[in-house]
């Protein structure tokens, strides 16, 4: 998955608009790994670590890795290519494993209202 | 290293020092057009008709600014990602064009379509469209005012600060940047 993702960054590249946030929902059947993808990017506060200690050492991990690919702001070369990576996880069958990511560019803007 | 204030249109002796990765400030004359409009002129170049803008020694900055606020030439202005207008570049670039302001990649086609003719591919930093905004001092409509925010307009810069991505020489920003931050873990 650290691959899948990595591999994702690299190919938007500079037409990402980085340093990018990025959400990634792992689950499910592949309708509710979109939808984790989304709560992920938009989770409230940016940069927070899951509350599952798994994940947000995979969340570290990922951002590590991301963040060794040199592509940096805007693309022009650098140490910060993702400003934060949030995972969100749900059980699914072990031959499955959809993963979806969603990715934000630098103006990244979060609100939270109570409808 | 500080800038290098570079006049627009750029002039065709310059080009060739101009290196990826060299920061720079633009003052002068710009078209703005994003993909609709390069559409337009795709079809226009096809159908034998004359452009309605003169590309020859022009600079192309891909945007859609914003309406502009009372007293203000435009609203925010940023750049869009150009491999939107890839399909198009390269029959503006034969037909003389000499610079292109965007953000993203550019495909191996534009890229030596490019290198051919003589024109360079300069990156603005997206993101950045209100500050960027600042920098223009004068906008009109030239062409297509039906397509709104994609219409052509001519505008007018004044320290428009972009960096080098696609010289002449096959320099790729995109490439030696991030080449050389890259770090094995």
């Amino acid at each position: 998955m650290r691959r899948f993702v990595v591999e994702t960054i690299e190919r938007a590249g500079p037409s990402a608009s980085p340093p990018v946030t990025i959400g990634i929902g792992m689950g499910g059947t592949f309708d509710r790994a979109a939808v984790l993808a989304k709560r992920a990017l938009t989770r409230h506060p940016t940069g927070s670590p899951s509350p599952d200690p798994a994940v947000a050492e995979l969340e570290r991990d990922i951002l590590d890795a991301v963040n060794a690919t040199g592509i940096g702001p805007a693309g022009f070369g650098g140490t910060v290519t993702a400003l934060s990576v949030h995972v969100e996880a749900f059980p699914t069958h072990i031959a499955a494993f959809p993963v979806a990511v969603n990715l934000d560019c630098h103006s990244h803007r979060v609100r939270e209202v109570t409808l | 290293m500080s800038p290098r204030p570079l006049s627009l249109p750029l002039d065709d002796a310059v080009l060739p020092d101009l290196r990826s990765g060299d920061s720079v400030l633009l003052s002068g004359e710009m078209l703005t057009a994003r993909d609709a409009a390069h559409a337009r002129f795709a079809a226009a170049i096809r159908a034998g008709e004359e452009l309605p803008v003169d590309v020859d020694g022009a600079t192309i900055c891909f945007v859609g600014p914003t309406p502009a606020r009372p007293g203000h030439p435009i609203g925010s202005a940023g750049p869009t990602t150009a491999s939107r207008c890839d399909p198009y570049s390269p029959l503006l670039v034969e037909r003389g064009l000499r610079g292109m302001v965007g953000k993203g990649r550019r495909s191996e086609e534009v890229k030596s379509s490019m290198r051919e003719h003589g024109c360079v591919y300069l990156g603005a930093v997206e993101g950045t469209a209100a500050l960027l905004s600042q920098c223009v001092t004068a906008a009109e409509v030239v062409a297509y005012e039906d397509l709104g925010t994609e219409a052509v307009r001519r505008i007018v810069v004044r320290d428009f600060p972009v960096l080098v991505v696609n010289d002449l020489h096959g320099g790729d920003l995109y490439d030696e940047g991030p080449a050389r931050w890259r770090r094995s873990r």
